[in-house]
């Protein structure tokens, strides 16, 4: 168990370095501040979800997440050490939470994007999670997640 | 995007084992035959991981058997770990003792999946008194589905048809649907079913739009 534990405090440490010292959160990027008055439009949210890597639509935010599924999806992001993604949480943007539905024709919050492409919600973020896809897809972002190197730190020893 | 199923890829860690239990606290139910305490429930009780076994929930009793361990290397820890293992094997049936009705939302979206897509396993259960939401509402809902015409399909098409058949559902009182969408061949090597992560209150300003 000693053993667990110092292997986990040890991700997590090196998590931290990662960051450059220290522990930080997540790029959480507001989504505009909505002045054109004109809602979020197809290619509005086109080059919002183009813009970064992995862009992550909320309940909340990451630090105070708003809803279980959307926890779940911080979470998964932070066990492969994706910290420098997109959050955009649409409790504070109506306009948003509808916009985004509708643009990816899918009913529910959260939703994950990874390389401007829309991946799924939840339940499929933890099934690639589950199935290792999740790692194959972020190395082909260039991300390498940090599990790999939990892995590595495993099988040395 | 690939489907379900267990790859075998060694040179990739295996998470198989992580469920939403890793973020969840398992629901007690009553009416459930009773089992021994195990000495990691105790613990977990313990340290605040299980609330005390006086929760009823509406219409379902659930029977839990463990499962074994999952394998592969987990970044938490232990007591993650512990936490994983605690998710085992579902058994998932309709209790008839007077638990609670089928609400019109529950029973249109039990024929309309049946309908669509003719499944060999349905489970449907009403999640709405775990969240924000008043007594008796169905907005939150998890559905497992296991159906020969997901095969070929991937997770993301799976959904979206599981979405076309509640088109009309989703548009409406329903706020969360949690999907698990399994071919006859993929639920015979995994018939567990997920449980929902605890509710985190939403927003209190806009409770009740999805």
């Amino acid at each position: 168990m000693s053993g667990s534990l110092s292997r986990a405090a040890a991700a997590l440490l090196r998590w931290g370095r990662g960051a450059g010292g220290g522990l930080r959160a997540p790029g959480v990027r507001a989504a505009g501040s909505g002045g054109d008055g004109g809602g979020r439009s197809a290619a509005q949210l086109d080059t919002l979800v183009k813009k970064d890597k992995v862009v992550v639509f909320l309940k909340g935010t990451p630090e105070q997440p708003q809803c279980g599924f959307s926890n779940a999806v911080v979470q998964i992001l932070r066990l492969h050490g994706v910290r420098d993604y997109a959050a955009y949480n649409v409790l504070d943007d109506p306009q948003l939470r509808q916009g985004i539905k509708d643009y990816s024709n899918w009913p529910t919050i959260p939703q994950v994007y990874l390389n401007g492409e829309f991946v799924g919600g939840c339940d499929i973020l933890l099934q690639m999670h589950q199935n290792g896809d999740l790692v194959e897809e972020l190395k082909k972002l260039g991300i390498r997640s940090a599990l790999l190197d939990e892995k590595k730190d495993q099988d040395s020893k | 995007m690939p489907g379900l199923g267990f790859r075998g890829d060694t040179a990739r860690p295996q998470t198989r084992s992580c469920t939403y239990a890793a973020f969840a606290v398992p629901s007690p139910l009553d009416n459930c035959p009773p089992r021994a305490p195990s000495s990691r429930a105790s613990a977990l009780r313990g340290l605040g991981r299980i609330p005390p076994t006086s929760h009823r929930r509406k219409g379902w009793c659930l029977r839990w058997r463990r499962a074994p361990c999952g394998s592969g290397p987990m970044l938490s820890g232990q007591l993650v770990r512990h936490l994983f293992s605690m998710a085992g094997r579902v058994c998932l049936s309709r209790s008839s003792a007077g638990l609670g009705t089928i609400g019109p939302v529950e029973a249109a979206i039990r024929t309309k999946l049946e309908q669509a897509l003719n499944p060999e396993v349905l489970e449907l259960r009403n999640e709405s008194d775990a969240h924000a939401v008043p007594p008796g509402s169905e907005t939150h809902f998890r559905v497992a589905v296991v159906s020969s015409r997901f095969e070929g399909l991937s997770p993301l098409q799976r959904h979206r048809l599981v979405h076309a058949a509640l088109s009309e559902e989703l548009a409406g009182p329903v706020h969360a649907l949690a999907i698990q969408t399994r071919t006859p061949a993929q639920w015979k090597e995994n018939p567990q079913l997920d449980m929902s992560p605890p509710c985190l209150g939403g927003n209190k300003k806009t409770r009740g739009t999805p």
